[in-house]
């Protein structure tokens, strides 16, 4: 395609508060709020313009800024939620909760560094560490759908009024619509963290991963520090003093049940990560055994299904093992898209009926 | 145009020359797929527990019954049914074990019934990864006793759990009563085995990246494509079982102290507080006031300025309310719904019920930092016989409720969930709606990090069933109008069905509606699967 059609950018202009420029052969709209945002979404769709919602606009195409929708707040203290709109940046949001005693919980640095909506629709969504499931972070979502048509979840502790229909639009890509804004869950910042760690063979560190990773409150973070034959895991524990304290306890008296002896937890040290690998239970044993001398990752989901390691370039060798997925890599984000290929397709279907144009 | 309920004579005839047509087609082409066409199947096939079946059976009206019945026993199976249905555009219901109190499993225009309770193999119980991979069919209490045989717990306990199954917890998203340290069903679901109305079979998981289509499923009350199998999460059986009751001053206080004690981190597996309604009720009597008060209590204020029958009807419930509202005196209660539901808001004191459990020590200390909390918000510890009381009856409830119709009442329950900051003003909006409609009690039960499930029960008269279905009507009407406006969410954990599908819409906002039928038409866009409900 090679401009937007006259009358076409004319309709896109003409929606009030769109904010529509011209860029080269595409246009860009920043619109200024949540109905501006869907008028430009609808407007695209009535007139078959491609929209785009991140990247250089193709030509032809409309890139949808939502960098002015960045207001944060308010926050529902007795409920523990805070809204927050697609452009606000995850930092904003963390730095606002933490004003009141309150986060947003154990994510993975490469969240905090983005915007809202690139964290919810991004390949971000279920790594969250201490269970795996974005739902525990988002309670609502605002959406222009694929057609325009504006979503507003509700925001519920929990519903049962039919699916839970913003899980096609969290970690979707935007194939279905665009997120223009969320009710986020947060959480009362851990009043103590207690840290554990052990140094064994890597396998005996996979089954205590697996053992803690099913309890009712798994380990809030970790980090794998491969030594000279052997591997060092420490893990984070969150409570008040006692439960803290008890968690990391237990967890270690189950890590000498295992054969993992205790040794003092290593600094924190963070770097920006390189590799993000899905490991499922299954491939851990393995994946951990993979890793070369001197590798240093955290761990940034702890769930049962499976694990996601981050760090430098020694998790590359992970990487190889059967059944463990490249999440991220030098170059960015992978896909947000289901891994299983008729997953795939059947969420594009639902995209296609509604409205979804292709970019 | 989409189905809706059909109410016709009990009388069922036998089989129409259509269905046996069908099934001489069907059989043809799946003959090992048991079918019927037996009036004792149909009837069975063609109702819930919906309470508000119970009064048009007393009229002498009951939906209209599927026109067959089958078993399929395998995803196969399945996957040929759904092709013959699409084949020859006959509706297809799946049904679980019908414990539903929202007319979802109603099969409407004509349907075939899908019981899926013959798909009813535990497919495995994997002690290292802590999971159950089991069938749509699987009963709850007895995979519940096979999981404790080895020392385990899915710990789902709905007050259903004799009568529901696998599928039908997914497929409605049910809660149970230790929801607060287990989660509800979509906590629980790992994976899923479905089979879409186009007769693909899918198997979302719960992934590190990309979208959660398990979500799509849990909830879609059979309408997106019918669930084979569930692949669920469990845990070690509880060491330790402590029970607990607390007696609050009043409704304001034990949420706060529920709240803060969940902001807390604890995670009691049981946590049900009492409105003062049902707290007399609970305890048999209206809660008096602490002996240091030596006020009168509001309540036989009230009492003594009444006159004639509304003063001794009033006096019998204060002396027991338990006694007079399962007693001959519902009757004269409900025709004073007003002064009861006035007399109901002077009434203070409530009852917490907790029950801790997990390994000894962890539970012990819980409990001990849970009655810190509870006693700095007023509260008095009832020791351990409110919650060992509860435990002793804690699926009762169920097989009460159906005797009150036969006492010139109705009775349902409503579940809503709403976040802690609305959480009173959700409670008393919907009382106030309700109140000149239906006597209203409450409690909150599942209770969450950011807010709770109120959970109303209703009664309303019924001396004749029209005068029970007018008041029915008027009562759910106003609750599900103050629910909206209050800003909580229509359901917690009974699902949509046919009862609250009139306030769904406003619920999902036009986009959520836009994007439900994107789901039907990428899944069953023949539209076969349980029309008329949801989508």
């Amino acid at each position: 395609m090679s401009r937007v059609s006259e009358a076409a950018a004319a309709k896109l202009r003409a929606v009030p508060g769109g904010g529509v420029t011209a860029e080269g052969e595409a246009l860009l709209a920043r619109p200024i709020d949540a109905a501006a945002a869907a008028g430009i979404v609808g407007a695209a769709a009535a007139h078959g313009v491609p929209l785009c919602l991140r990247g250089r606009p193709a030509p032809g195409a409309v890139l949808l800024d939502r960098g002015a929708l960045e207001r944060v707040g308010p926050v529902d203290e007795p409920s523990l939620w805070i809204e927050a709109e697609a452009g606000a940046k995850v930092s904003a949001v963390e730095a606002t909760l933490r004003g009141r005693g309150l986060t947003l919980g154990p994510l993975p640095p490469s969240v905090f560094q983005g915007d809202v909506a690139a964290w919810l629709e991004g390949p971000h969504a279920g790594r969250r560490a201490e269970d795996g499931r974005i739902g525990s972070s988002v309670a609502a979502l605002v959406a222009a759908l694929a057609n325009g048509a504006l979503y507003r979840g509700k925001a519920a502790p929990r519903s049962a009024a039919g699916p839970g229909l913003q899980h096609l639009l969290l970690g979707a890509g935007g194939v279905t619509g665009a997120i223009l804004g969320a009710t986020l869950r947060a959480q009362a910042l851990p009043p103590r963290l207690e840290r554990a760690a052990t140094r064994g063979a890597p396998a005996a560190a996979a089954a205590w991963l697996h053992e803690l990773s099913a309890t009712i409150r798994p380990p809030i973070d970790g980090t794998v520090i491969v030594e000279e034959g052997a591997l060092v895991l420490a893990l984070s524990f969150a409570g008040d003093r006692h439960e803290a304290v008890r968690r990391k306890d237990r967890a270690l008296s189950r890590a000498a049940a295992l054969g993992l002896p205790m040794v003092e937890p290593p600094g924190e040290e963070r770097r920006d990560p390189l590799l993000e690998l899905e490991v499922p239970r299954e491939a851990l044993a393995a994946a951990l055994t993979a890793l070369p001398r001197g590798t240093r990752a955290q761990l940034v989901r702890i769930a049962r299904e499976s694990l996601v390691l981050c760090g430098g370039p020694g998790l590359e060798a992970a990487a190889g093992v059967e059944g463990v997925r490249l999440l991220a890599g030098p170059d960015g984000p992978g896909e947000a898209a289901p891994d299983d290929p008729a997953l795939a397709e059947l969420l594009l279907r639902i995209a296609i009926a509604v409205g979804r144009q292709p970019c | 145009m989409k189905p809706s309920l059909e109410l016709v004579s009990p009388e069922l005839g036998p089989p129409s020359a259509t269905a046996r047509r069908l099934v001489r087609e069907l059989q043809a082409k799946l003959p090992e797929l048991l079918v019927s066409t037996a009036a004792a199947d149909r009837v069975a096939a063609s109702r819930d527990l919906w309470p508000k079946l119970l009064l048009h059976r007393r009229a002498g009206r009951v939906p209209r019954a599927p026109e067959l019945v089958v078993w399929p026993r395998s995803i196969e199976e399945i996957v040929g049914l759904l092709a013959f249905a699409r084949e020859k555009g006959v509706p297809v219901t799946p049904y679980g074990a019908g414990s539903g109190v929202c007319g979802g499993a109603i099969p409407l225009g004509g349907a075939i019934s899908l019981d899926l309770k013959r798909m009813d193999r535990v497919l495995s119980i994997d002690r290292a990864t802590l999971t159950l991979h089991a069938e749509a069919g699987v009963i709850g209490l007895p995979l519940e006793q096979r999981l404790a045989a080895r020392g385990l717990t899915l710990g789902h306990f709905p007050s259903s759990i004799m009568t529901s199954t696998v599928g039908g917890w997914v497929a409605a998203r049910s809660a149970g009563q230790c929801s607060a340290r287990y989660g509800k069903i979509e906590d629980m679901v790992t994976g899923l085995t479905v089979v879409l109305g186009t007769g693909e079979v899918v198997t979302p998981k719960r992934p590190a990246t990309g979208p959660d289509l398990c979500e799509l499923f849990l909830g879609s009350e059979g309408t997106l494509g019918v669930i084979a199998d569930a692949t669920l999460r469990l845990f070690p059986a509880p060491e330790a079982q402590l029970p607990r009751g607390f007696r609050f001053p009043n409704l304001g206080r034990a949420i706060e102290a529920l709240r803060t004690a969940f902001r807390a981190g604890l995670r009691p597996a049981v946590a049900r507080l009492y409105d003062p309604v049902d707290t007399a009720i609970a305890l048999g009597h209206a809660a008096p006031p602490e002996p240091s008060d030596a006020r009168p209590s509001r309540l036989a204020s009230l009492a003594s300025a009444l006159g004639g029958a509304a003063k001794r009807e009033l006096a019998s419930v204060i002396a027991s309310p338990k006694a007079a509202l399962e007693g001959a005196a519902v009757r004269g209660a409900l025709r004073n719904i007003s002064l009861f539901n006035r007399a109901a808001g002077l009434l203070e004191p409530c009852l917490l019920v907790v029950v801790h459990e997990g390994i000894k020590g962890p539970a012990e200390l819980e409990a001990e930092k849970l009655r810190a909390v509870c006693e700095a918000h007023g509260a008095v510890d009832l020791g351990e016989e409110p919650g060992r009381r509860w435990l002793r009856k804690r699926y009762d409830v169920s097989f009460k409720l159906p005797v009150m119709f036969t006492r010139g009442a109705w009775v349902d329950t409503c579940e809503v969930a709403c976040p802690w900051s609305r959480l009173e003003e959700t409670y008393d909006a919907v009382r106030r709606a309700v109140a000149p409609h239906a006597f209203v009690m409450a409690h909150m039960s599942h209770a969450w990090l950011d807010g709770c499930s109120i959970y109303f029960s209703f009664s309303g008269p019924a001396g004749t069933p029209e005068e029970g279905l007018a008041s029915y009507e008027r009562a759910w009407d106003a609750a599900m109008e103050a629910v909206v406006a209050s800003g909580a969410s229509i359901t917690h954990h009974h699902g949509v069905g046919l009862l609250r599908a009139p306030h769904l819409a406003r619920e999902l906002s036009p986009g959520g509606v836009a994007l439900l039928h994107a789901a039907k038409q990428a899944c069953d866009p023949a539209g076969i699967l349980n029309p008329g409900k949801l989508v």
